[in-house]
């Protein structure tokens, strides 16, 4: 008995609990605490491909930036790390100083980091308004978990962003990133949605399904359980809870309530700048609610002058045929995720192969050719990122890894063959 | 032992310690089942069985030979190892280093994958006899070496030694009449990619997971 007992507790001893990511914060605000707000258009001019001096084990030889919702994130290749900061203009417009986190996105390694602009005359120019005369660079220092950052880290300006025709997009798998990769928001959930473009996104994709009350939510698996909700009573079919009950008895792993469809359509459309969103549709008899939301809300961006593409995903044969049945909008988008020709015989405008079919380059090319667009799913080593982009050159790919794909788009990305916008 | 009778074979034990004496073989067949949790592999509990086949020679010293081949055609693992092990009374010990070629194939709608990797483990085990029964725990470290993936007209390969985890293995070997019944079961935690690399992400996190054995040893 005994001996069976030290046994036991070793292999409790060895299973440690998985947690939750909280993402670190500057003491009492940090330098951004009162600092002026960056006007919009000068963040545009700390996008770019920079070179890493110091630190490199960390973040990589070169990172790429990106200017999003109010924020200017960094993705390197080097342990997945990304950097979600925000700018301000501090010592009265002469400073433009840069705060956030960085991340290692599949480990557990964070920290702060704290940049500021140089040379003075382009912090100055930037904070005004202006252009800058000479390209930027970053001179600050980053540290880990929640200590000042102190370890020094420069940003020597590379070169510009490639600004592919077509353009490429990256599409951020479950909203932004799954719950298991802990980037700070459960997955399918309103708050992922919003840091999905500071994570490098352009586009999401996210899951829906029907409620027993007819209601279009957006989750992943068909059963509630403990792998993405809490909630002593909110366990079983998705499909046999009503939307009263999941808001009353489910919460995702972050704390967020279960969005609706709708819910989710709103966060994109009012309070982002994603271009696409990409609806995995779980069940057939989800369709027509799936495609009576978009429709509301793409009535709803075409009056705020946002172009957002709402595309509905079919996995399946069963899918598809339940897209051909029913009584859709013929400007209702699809995509398919079967073979080129489900696509053309379903009407659909997107082809999303998963990508352990390999890059399939002149398939891709011929797709591409006919007008129709191409999203592989779902990639997020860096190897593979690399070979699909180089030998398949798609429109799109959907990722868990959003920063890397776009950072890889920029190191070795071509332009998709077509179709021209 | 009478004057000219046969005499009775040692049985051999493929698990213990000091299972086979020198220039003593055993053989065993059985099934393995790995329960992988919905936390980490997505929507459903995922089961993976495997059938089992074991092979174990003896040499003088203490050393014995191991080969051990792990099929259900999506991930397949042939091993093979040398141990040493010493008899100390209540207990024996033993230490081995395996060296693992794990292949897979997986053709079914949207892969079109073959999957190749060279996985080292080293380790140690204890065991002890109680009423008859060859109690043994084992402990191993997985050290990825490479691994290459085929997809479609593409592939990717990776060298380079990486630590992959550990597993802990508690095993009963029960004498049934001519032969063992083996059970037990092995707690990993692991990389998800160090095998089954399509199956996971790319996450650095353990995997924590159960592997449960059963078999039948000759």
């Amino acid at each position: 008995m005994r001996r069976t007992g030290w046994i036991i507790a070793l292999l409790a001893a060895t299973a440690c609990g998985s947690g939750v990511w909280e993402m670190p914060v500057f003491p009492d605000g940090g330098l951004l605490k009162g600092a002026a707000v960056l006007p919009d258009p000068s963040a545009k001019f700390l996008e770019a491909l920079f070179r890493i001096e110091g630190s490199t084990s960390t973040f990589g030889d070169l990172v790429a930036s990106r200017a999003r919702d109010g924020g200017v994130s960094f993705f390197g290749s080097g342990n997945k790390a990304y950097s979600v900061l925000r700018p301000g203009c501090v010592d009265d417009a002469g400073t433009l100083v840069l705060e956030g986190y960085w991340r290692n996105a599949t480990g557990g390694r964070t920290g702060l980091i704290r940049l500021f602009v140089e040379p003075p005359e382009a912090a100055v120019a930037l904070c005004r308004g202006e252009e800058p005369v000479d390209p930027v660079g970053l001179r600050g220092a980053w540290g880990s978990g929640g200590d000042l950052p102190d370890q020094p880290l420069h940003l020597a300006w590379e070169s510009p962003l490639k600004q592919p025709n077509p353009p490429f997009r990256v599409v951020a798998h479950r909203g932004g990133c799954r719950t298991m990769d802990q980037c700070g928001a459960s997955e399918n959930s309103l708050e992922v949605i919003r840091i999905a473009g500071s994570l490098g996104a352009d586009a999401i994709e996210i899951d829906a399904q029907l409620t027993a009350d007819g209601v279009p939510i957006l989750y992943h698996d068909l059963s509630f359980s403990d792998r993405l909700v809490e909630g002593v009573y909110c366990l079983g079919p998705v499909s046999e809870f009503p939307l009263a009950h999941v808001r009353a008895l489910c919460k995702l792993e972050y704390g967020e309530q279960v969005p609706t469809l709708d819910d989710a359509l709103r966060v994109i459309v009012e309070e982002t700048s994603l271009v696409a969103v990409w609806i995995d549709i779980k069940t057939p008899d989800a369709i027509a609610g799936c495609v009576a939301a978009t429709n509301r809300w793409r009535a709803r961006a075409e009056a705020l002058g946002r172009q957002v593409r709402f595309v509905h995903g079919l996995y399946s044969d069963e899918m598809v045929d339940a897209w051909l049945r029913s009584d859709l909008p013929s400007d209702a988008v699809c995509l398919v995720e079967l073979d080129p020709k489900d696509v053309r015989g379903a009407g659909c405008e997107v082809w999303a192969p998963r990508w352990t079919r390999g890059p399939m380059g002149s398939k891709v090319k011929r797709v591409q050719e006919s007008g129709r667009t191409v999203a592989f799913w779902t990639l997020d080593e860096q190897e593979f990122i690399d070979v699909v982009l180089t030998d398949a050159r798609p429109n799109a790919i959907c990722t868990n890894r959003p920063g890397l794909v776009f950072q890889r788009f920029q190191m070795v990305g071509e332009s998709p063959w077509g179709p021209n916008p | 032992m009478a004057l000219g009778a046969t005499p009775t074979p040692r049985q051999t034990y493929l698990h213990y310690p000091t299972g086979v004496g020198a220039y003593e073989w055993g053989g065993g067949i059985g099934l393995t089942l790995d329960i992988l949790s919905t936390r980490l592999v997505e929507s459903e509990q995922r089961f993976v069985p495997r059938l089992t086949g074991a092979f174990r020679y003896g040499f003088p010293a203490g050393f014995s030979l191991e080969a051990t081949l792990d099929a259900i055609v999506l991930v397949n693992e042939l091993r093979m190892g040398l141990l040493w092990s010493i008899d100390t009374g209540p207990v024996a010990w033993a230490l081995h280093d395996r060296l693992g070629l794990w292949f897979g194939y997986i053709g079914v709608d949207g892969f079109d994958t073959h999957a190749v990797g060279l996985v080292q483990y080293p380790g140690a085990s204890v065991g002890t006899i109680i009423a008859g029964h060859h109690l043994s725990l084992a402990f191993e470290v997985i050290l990825v070496h490479a691994q290459r993936v085929d997809f479609g007209d593409a592939s990717v390969s990776r060298v380079n030694t990486g630590y992959g985890g550990f597993s802990l293995r508690l095993l009963l070997e029960s004498p049934v009449g001519p032969g063992v019944l083996y059970y037990g079961a092995t707690f990993f935690q692991a990389s998800p990619d160090y095998q089954l690399w399509l199956a996971f992400s790319d996450g650095r996190r353990k995997l924590q997971f159960v592997r449960f054995h059963l078999g039948y040893e000759f």
